[in-house]
């Protein structure tokens, strides 16, 4: 079930127990339109990037398990006011300057604004966020217009639709620590599964 | 006198730092605050090279060369304007934690009443430490330069006509631990080095008082130290040679007790600033006793010193468990096994706290501004949110009783609290269980650096808002 804005603003009141509550900080209540329809909440851009670099190898190879065959990335720090131009083709990495704290009844579809994606930008990999989760979300971001595109941190360029999860009789799943309580937009390493480590060896 | 080659060395040498002075500046760096820096350090390359230049067409007019001292003189600018530009250096590596850089200047501003701005550099040596761009300017004779090069490329700092640009504190974290945010809560102690420069005349008086008091005991526990260094020349008599002895120790005595006192009363600042949480840091940064030296006092001295003062001046706050061990240290005040140390370390000791108390009672600590049992819930609720992974600067914003700087502090108070808490157990566990605690740490500190952060938009939203320049529904 899709909640409604009135709904997440009561989840995020300090009077709700934690086992239902939502933290969004830094939230501006006064941006909020209270008699709007939307069941959306707008997420804003953050100050860290991480870009893709280029390296020696033409090549980047995610499930060797050497490093140096890994993607090379470079990171940047744009403050409130200044700007990033995206350019196009160009995949960066980045985050929301919102720190989310979802209960283990809730999940998310991070979705770009039209208005964006209108304009070529592109948030699409990796978009739900899963019930649990902690930190600031790390944004998959592509431009495909034929232009760049100045993103500047404090945008509102997407926003979360947010979903009641069933939890059962189990509410207390683990996080992954991999992406818990993450600040900064994270590459993040290939682990195998059992079930991709036995097919990927097959001749 | 300087050979026409040499006079031509220091030209070059001129101008290649120059250039690498404006190729820093030109790089894409997030926060340009040090174009002020790298602005000035250029004026004063310029004016030692036009007087450089002008001092060898005179010479070349009398068909002589530069006067040494003049070369001399120029050559010692050089090195100084190096060495002032390596400590500008730096201060755009992405591991620096740039979220926290607009918080503390603003911190700084609230705190010495003056417009700065506070960067951060990394420190390839491990400590922290800060510096005063624009006094080491002053102090290098340089004042004058201490100016924006083109108005038009600082149009976001505020320029106003006619004024000199605000100072630059120049913070250094040390690099291995430039993620470490918790760690960051010694910005307090590099802070009250700042209020030390501001109340120099104050703790002036404190300094002869200490001197004199070292002096004193000179003649009863310093003799066999003064013999141990006099090396008697041929033809000089015995009185001679422990007079010129005397006038060492006592110069070096002036000089230790300046940078000791700087120290402790650094120290003291911070510890009203953010409570134990400073000895938690500190130990973090220097591993055991660590040693005396003329321009720190021993570790043990210092830890001694910040514990007795805040067991007076927070008993309800050290009252609690969760900071005893940093209190059971077994350490003494005075165990350096240098005699002269050993008698500055007894003074220091039996003396200091009280005489620098009237001075940091000036400094409002954020630990007292709410009554105990407030505190206590107000801690408790911020703990809540960290179990629950959720940012602590969350229940600061909840009703309008504290100053946002002191939030700042109350901030890093509670992160240290809670990580030296029982339930940091809890976020091990979420975090995997890590046996050195390293990830659990790592989240710690997100949270806090987000916290911080967020505090100063909350701040600014607030601010923006009541001068009606948000666009808010």
């Amino acid at each position: 079930m899709s909640l409604n804005l009135q709904t997440l603003i009561q989840r995020m009141s300090p009077m709700t127990h934690w086992d239902e509550r939502l933290v969004v900080e830094p939230f501006f209540p006064e941006s909020v339109d209270m008699e709007s329809s939307s069941n959306s909440l707008d997420f804003h851009l953050g100050n860290r990037f991480t870009i893709l670099r280029s390296r020696r190898s033409s090549q980047h190879d995610p499930l060797s398990q050497d490093p140096k065959r890994d993607v090379v990335v470079r990171e940047l720090f744009i403050p409130m006011g200044k700007e990033f131009t995206l350019n196009p083709g160009q995949i960066v990495l980045g985050t929301t300057l919102e720190w989310f704290r979802f209960p283990y009844d809730l999940m998310a579809y991070v979705i770009g604004r039209s208005i964006w994606g209108r304009r070529g930008l592109l948030i699409v990999t990796a978009s739900a966020v899963h019930p649990g989760s902690s930190g600031t979300i790390t944004l998959e971001m592509s431009n495909l217009s034929e232009v760049g595109l100045h993103l500047r941190p404090g945008a509102a360029i997407g926003q979360l639709f947010f979903n009641q999860v069933d939890v059962g009789s189990n509410p207390g799943q683990r996080r992954s620590p991999n992406f818990t309580g993450a600040l900064r937009p994270i590459i993040g390493t290939y682990s195998l599964s059992k079930v991709e480590d036995l097919l990927l060896k097959l001749e | 006198m300087p050979s026409p080659w040499q006079v031509e060395c220091l030209l070059i040498r001129m101008d290649s730092l120059r250039n690498e002075i404006l190729r820093v500046k030109n790089k894409d760096r997030p926060y340009t605050e040090t174009d002020i820096v790298y602005d000035s350090l250029v004026s004063v390359i310029e004016s030692r090279r036009n007087l450089v230049v002008r001092a060898k067409k005179l010479a070349a007019a009398k068909g002589t060369v530069i006067d040494q001292a003049v070369f001399n003189h120029r050559a010692k600018d050089l090195e100084t304007v190096f060495q002032v530009f390596s400590y500008t250096d730096r201060v755009d590596s992405p591991r620096i934690p740039f979220e926290v850089l607009r918080s503390l200047s603003w911190v700084a501003n609230k705190l010495f009443g003056e417009q700065c701005y506070t960067v951060v550099r990394l420190e390839p040596k491990y400590n922290y430490g800060i510096l005063s761009c624009r006094r080491e300017f002053e102090k290098n004779g340089w004042g004058k330069y201490w100016q924006y090069a083109d108005e038009g490329q600082h149009d976001s700092l505020s320029i106003q006509n006619g004024q000199a640009p605000p100072n630059v504190l120049l913070l250094g974290f040390p690099s291995p631990d430039a993620g470490s945010t918790l760690v960051h809560a010694l910005a307090a102690h590099e802070f009250g080095h700042e209020f030390a420069f501001k109340w120099n005349n104050d703790i002036k008086d404190v300094r002869e008082a200490v001197v004199t008091a070292v002096k004193g005991s000179y003649n009863v526990d310093l003799q066999d130290y003064l013999w141990g260094i006099i090396t008697r020349r041929e033809g000089e008599s015995q009185d001679d040679v422990t007079e010129k002895a005397r006038r060492y120790i006592f110069a070096l005595i002036d000089k230790i007790t300046s940078g000791w006192l700087s120290e402790i009363f650094s120290d003291l600042v911070a510890a009203r600033l953010v409570g134990p949480a400073f000895l938690a840091a500190f130990d973090r940064i220097i591993i055991g006793h660590g040693k005396a030296g003329e321009t720190h006092p021993s570790a043990s001295l210092r830890r001694s010193l910040v514990r007795r003062y805040l067991k007076d001046f927070l008993p309800e706050v050290i009252s609690d468990p969760t900071w005893a061990h940093l209190f059971d240290g077994t350490s003494t005040a005075v165990g350096s096994s240098d005699e002269l140390y050993g008698v500055i370390e007894k003074v220091f000791d039996s003396m200091i706290i009280e005489a620098l108390k009237p001075i940091l009672n000036r400094i409002p600590s954020p630990l007292t501004r709410l009554s105990p049992p407030e505190f206590a819930e107000l801690l408790e609720t911020m703990e809540d949110h960290i179990d629950h992974l959720a940012t602590p600067s969350v229940p600061l914003t909840l009703g309008d009783h504290l100053p946002d700087t002191d939030k700042f502090w109350l901030l890093m108070f509670a992160a240290w609290h809670y990580r030296l808490s029982p339930r940091f157990e809890k976020l091990r566990e979420i975090c995997g269980d890590d046996p050195n605690s390293a990830k659990a740490e790592e989240v710690l500190g997100n949270l806090l650096l987000h916290a911080l952060l967020s505090l100063e938009l909350r701040a600014r939203w607030q601010d923006k808002l009541s001068k009606g320049g948000a666009n808010v529904a």
